[in-house]
């Protein structure tokens, strides 16, 4: 997967919480990716494995609701794109003092 | 906002009340409905958008779902049109294979399908013989290539076995190689066409012949008749005469034919058939 701002986002965003469930929308918010761009990449990790989708049908009077998981390919993948992203001078503000990507890294 | 406050000064309350329903209500929701038809029946990012939109809070869904007419519009309506030529591709092929198998004892050219279906038959033989016929002038056929076989009645109860099984696959290469023909006159397929006007493939009821290796196989050696627009192109150097009188279908005549001629009137009978739609 290319190494671009929204895969680093999104990145973080799942890396944030590695075992839980992911929501699109949320994640849209997480990431601050637009839904028209966080689709196609998790449909891509989807395609490759690093993800694993199901539905949440808990609410009741809802319609089902998708969610993601990483899989153990896609945090080691994903973990990899995080620490590249550490290094390139473009995602530098991902890793600022206070953003998602310093907590991350932290933790 | 002063007008909605304005609005609320004339009593017009139940005015704001419509437009506030109307846009944050009934908008989203039909709007979504429209954008989601984009997507194929079978999409798992329909019934994605739909929770999602369950869940997204009442006045930020007019927004939310204006986002999403990016996602449909690059991935839903792409997706929906690649489905829809599938089909269509497929059907042609299908199609095209069942009008094969009506007639197993004609002459026979191998398709891409049935080659493509029955690859280790030693009774199909793609490439033994090329033979050119005619080529095409200023819209009219002159000279084509034919490629011919025979068809045993073995072959045909094995394609149609076989050919559930990989016809769909086949007619997706098919689209992904823009090869669109050739299922044609029954028995025979032309190709190297690709110079006749569309108009004249219709008028024809050809189909477009995209290679222009197109190959024979033959044990014995036939002479193939095919008249377009009043023309008959007569190929020689083969033993058996075999006619293509537009009806979409071969017949071997009494008489063997020698000689190469164009122009010599062919078999009239028979119904025009166009075995390939839309073209």
């Amino acid at each position: 997967m290319r190494q671009t701002n929204a895969s680093v986002q999104v990145a973080i965003a799942l890396m944030a919480d590695p075992s839980g469930q992911h929501y699109g929308y949320e994640m849209t918010k997480a990431a601050g990716v637009r839904s028209g761009v966080i689709y196609p990449i998790l449909k891509r990790m989807l395609d490759d494995g690093w993800l694993e989708d199901g539905w949440d049908g808990s609410a009741r009077g809802k319609p089902p609701r998708r969610y993601y998981t990483l899989t153990d390919e896609g945090i080691a993948a994903l973990g990899g794109i995080i620490a590249r992203a550490r290094t390139d001078a473009r995602f530098k503000a991902y890793f600022a003092p206070g953003a998602a990507g310093a907590r991350l890294v932290t933790a | 906002m002063t007008a909605a406050v304005a609005l609320a000064a004339q009593r017009h309350w139940w005015a704001i009340l419509l437009i506030v329903v109307g846009v944050f209500c009934v908008l989203p929701g039909f709007a979504l409905r429209l954008m989601l038809l984009a997507y194929p029946d079978d999409d798992p990012r329909k019934a994605e958008l739909r929770g999602a939109f369950a869940r997204t809070p009442i006045f930020r869904r007019l927004f939310w779902v204006f986002a999403q007419l990016e996602l449909c519009c690059f991935e839903g309506l792409p997706t929906r049109i690649s489905q829809r030529r599938d089909r269509r591709t497929e059907a042609m092929a299908r199609d095209a294979l069942d009008d094969r198998a009506e007639e197993p004892e004609e002459a026979f050219v191998p398709l891409m399908e049935e080659l493509w279906l029955n690859p280790d038959s030693s009774e199909i033989d793609a490439v033994a013989t090329t033979e050119t016929v005619a080529i095409i002038v200023a819209g009219k056929p002159e000279q084509m290539t034919v490629k011919q076989a025979q068809r045993y009645r073995e072959n045909v109860r094995e394609l149609e076995e076989g050919y559930e099984n990989r016809v769909r696959e086949l007619a997706h290469e098919r689209q992904q190689s823009g090869l669109l023909v050739t299922p044609v006159f029954g028995g025979v397929s032309l190709s190297g066409v690709s110079n006749l006007s569309a108009s004249a493939k219709a008028a024809n009821g050809l189909a477009v012949a995209a290679d222009a290796n197109v190959t024979a196989m033959t044990s014995d050696v036939w002479n193939i008749s095919y008249r377009a627009s009043g023309t008959t192109m007569t190929l020689d150097n083969f033993s058996g005469v075999w006619r293509w009188d537009q009806a979409a279908n071969f017949s071997k005549s009494e008489q063997p034919s020698r000689g190469h001629s164009l122009g010599r009137p062919g078999p009239a009978s028979g119904e025009r058939r166009h075995i390939l739609p839309g073209h």
